[in-house]
């Protein structure tokens, strides 16, 4: 069956406008998160109608480019409240460089204990930092590019929408500190989500984002050596 | 509407230009990190944020979610993949990200705390 090449976009656009308009009404709370409603609704489809997963894949390709333009545009927030970060630039850093390390870490021991293949636990090194990077420096270190987009795409709809609620009860009502952990450990996907809630929590986070996969992108292929 | 559409351009301006220096250095960064990078350092030397990039930014920012709906459903494709070593993959993935979570949001504060006591 074919079909019109915007019939797709424009679901993704319903479901997502539907989605959203359902989560303000819950009370934003993280199951109506409006990533999580529409893809789990397009899956269930896909995985019933399994020729269909191409044409949606190739009709909504365009949407890269705009997600691409969403990420140089997180400049925007991180300039505006490049303040907060400055201020505390040592903590910032140092909290980043903390995360970081603590999240990879706590993913790679678990996995070699297991006894993982040397592929997963490679491809498990670039969980934490944004998509075309993972995919470039996760093949440098013998991953398998596919297994480190999935990894890194799961963990940032994870620390979307765990991290807010998870850090607001654990007692955490700085902006920045959250906004951190959110870029940290959920790359552009937590970052959407920071800037969602304040903009200090969306500069903090694009901060982080960049930080991290800077510091990943150089660090991580010259330690796996 | 206008405003938002030329700000979104310029900012694909800014992702081809960070593109081509990624592919003619053969730089080890992704081209959306370096037009980060690139647009930020425009914006601190300008010491302000023009009005059409700051309305082309805050309307994608403002649909960043439905743009990583795509990526997510094409998980899909890698179905069997992920499956092949679900156990540790879920554990990387849900116990790492908390660690990554706590850790980060934990160590910023002892740390600014620290400082402020000092």
């Amino acid at each position: 069956m074919t079909t019109p090449g915007a019939l797709w976009p424009a679901v993704t656009a319903l479901l997502f406008v539907a989605a959203n308009w359902l989560y303000g009404r819950a009370g934003e709370r993280a199951y109506a998160h409006p990533i999580l409603l529409p893809s789990v609704a397009l899956m269930g489809w896909f995985s019933l109608n399994e020729d269909g997963l191409m044409a949606y894949v190739a009709d909504t390709q365009f949407f890269h480019i705009f997600l691409a333009a969403a990420v140089v545009g997180l400049a925007v927030p991180l300039y505006r409240s490049w303040g907060a970060v400055k201020a505390n630039k040592r903590a910032v850093l140092a909290a980043v460089a903390g995360g970081s390390i603590a999240g990879v870490m706590s993913a790679l021991v678990p996995a070699m204990l297991l006894q993982a293949s040397p592929e997963i636990i490679a491809s498990l090194g670039t969980k934490s930092i944004t998509t075309p990077m993972a995919v470039t420096v996760a093949g440098s270190i013998g991953g398998v590019p596919s297994i480190a987009a999935a990894v890194v795409v799961i963990t940032g709809l994870f620390a979307a929408l765990v991290g807010p609620g998870l850090l607001r009860a654990l007692g955490v009502d700085d902006d920045v500190a959250t906004g951190l952990a959110l870029g940290t450990a959920g790359h552009a996907i937590g970052t959407a989500e920071a800037v969602r809630l304040s903009r200090t929590m969306g500069a903090a986070a694009a901060f982080a984002m960049t930080a991290n996969g800077l510091a990943t992108a150089v660090l991580l292929p010259l330690v796996w050596g | 509407m206008a405003r938002s559409l030329v700000g979104i351009l310029i900012l694909m301006a800014f992702l081809y230009g960070a593109a081509f220096l990624v592919r003619s250095l053969s730089l080890p960064l992704p081209a959306p990190i370096l037009g980060l990078l690139l647009l930020t350092a425009v914006l601190l030397a300008r010491r302000g944020v023009p009005e059409v990039i700051a309305a082309g930014s805050d309307t994608l920012i403002r649909i960043f979610p439905l743009l990583f709906i795509p990526p997510i459903v094409a998980l899909l494709d890698v179905k069997a993949l992920v499956l092949s070593a679900p156990l540790v993959l879920l554990l990387a993935v849900s116990a790492s990200t908390l660690v990554g979570l706590l850790v980060t949001a934990f160590l910023y504060r002892a740390l600014v705390r620290g400082k402020g006591q000092a």
